[in-house]
């Protein structure tokens, strides 16, 4: 990644929008740019945060390890998209592990030189509001979601999250365009590896979806989405 | 009439619902109320909820087409 390839990152990015070409220039010039492989991380959780990254290409996903061993897949992150944001502004520590789900670049930025920028430019600072309250939102509703739903619905309504980010049609249904272990299902809805085997393999055999190597295909998106929205049966 | 600017079976309705957002009303009528704002309403086809809904494709179409017809003589 050189500093054009920087520059082409930060215009696809919310963090960085509305900004003049100048200014897009002054922030990629303050910018470091990375590469990832992998499995590798970007940062480990309970590190102290200096930095801010930004995707330019690739997928992270962000895991917290919880004090009695368990990890949960908290979110997952792609281009365009900004990490260690709010540890980073609040000089604290990396709530959770950064760690690269396929080969990656980006660029990142210091916590001082991002609120000096911000400061210069209170845009950038703007920017950041929908996207925390977005966050925010997003915490609401799953643990809304962990303190009072089915599991069963938790993993439908995640499967739903996740075409909403990432589905691509297919002839026989609705493909999710990213690798996706049960372990993985598991981790994002609190729930255990078996339950999540348990449930996925019902659904196999009903007909909703499809379960592969790391692939999840919905061959019954209504069904899915009536289990997902508790919602009565298509009128027949 | 230029039957281009007419919904057809395989538009999805993400892209009925937007180009014609009036439509909406004849969702709710014809018993696809819950295809409204739904996510996978970008993948799937006006044919395919209707065979999900038991609803006859034609009849889907014929409303749509008449509910844009009507809004665009206004």
């Amino acid at each position: 990644m050189n500093e054009s390839d920087s520059l082409a990152v930060l215009r696809n990015s919310t963090l960085f929008h509305g900004l003049t070409a100048e200014e897009l220039e002054k922030v990629a010039r303050a910018a470091k740019p990375f590469t990832i492989e992998p499995g590798a991380q970007l940062f480990r959780q309970e590190d102290p945060a200096a930095r801010i990254y930004m995707l330019g290409s690739g997928q992270v996903k962000l895991v917290q390890n919880t004090p009695d061993g368990q990890q949960v897949l908290l979110r997952l992150v792609g281009p365009g998209e900004a990490l260690g944001i709010v540890a980073t502004l609040e000089g604290s520590v990396y709530p959770a592990t950064a760690q690269a789900a396929a080969p990656g670049s980006g660029c990142s930025w210091d916590g001082k030189t991002l609120h000096r920028l911000m400061e210069a430019h209170p845009r950038i600072a703007l920017n950041a509001i929908p996207f925390l309250v977005s966050r925010v939102h997003e915490l609401q509703d799953r643990f809304r979601e962990l303190a009072t739903e089915r599991v069963e619905r938790r993993v439908a309504r995640l499967l739903l999250r996740l075409v909403s980010q990432v589905g691509r049609r297919v002839p026989d249904g609705v493909q999710i365009g990213m690798a996706l272990t049960r372990q993985d299902l598991a981790e994002m809805t609190g729930t255990t590896l078996y339950t999540v085997s348990r449930i996925l393999s019902q659904w196999e055999e009903l007909g909703l979806v499809k379960t592969g190597r790391k692939k999840v295909l919905i061959r019954a998106p209504h069904r899915l989405v009536a289990i997902a929205e508790e919602l009565p049966p298509a009128r027949s | 009439m230029n039957i281009e600017t007419l919904p057809s079976l395989d538009d999805t309705v993400s892209t009925v619902l937007q180009r014609w957002p009036f439509t909406a009303d004849v969702f709710r009528r014809i018993g696809l109320g819950d295809c409204i704002g739904c996510v996978m309403g970008s993948y799937e086809s006006l044919a395919e909820v209707s065979a999900t809904y038991n609803v006859d494709a034609q009849f889907v179409l014929q409303e749509l087409r008449s509910a844009v017809m009507q809004e665009n003589a206004r």
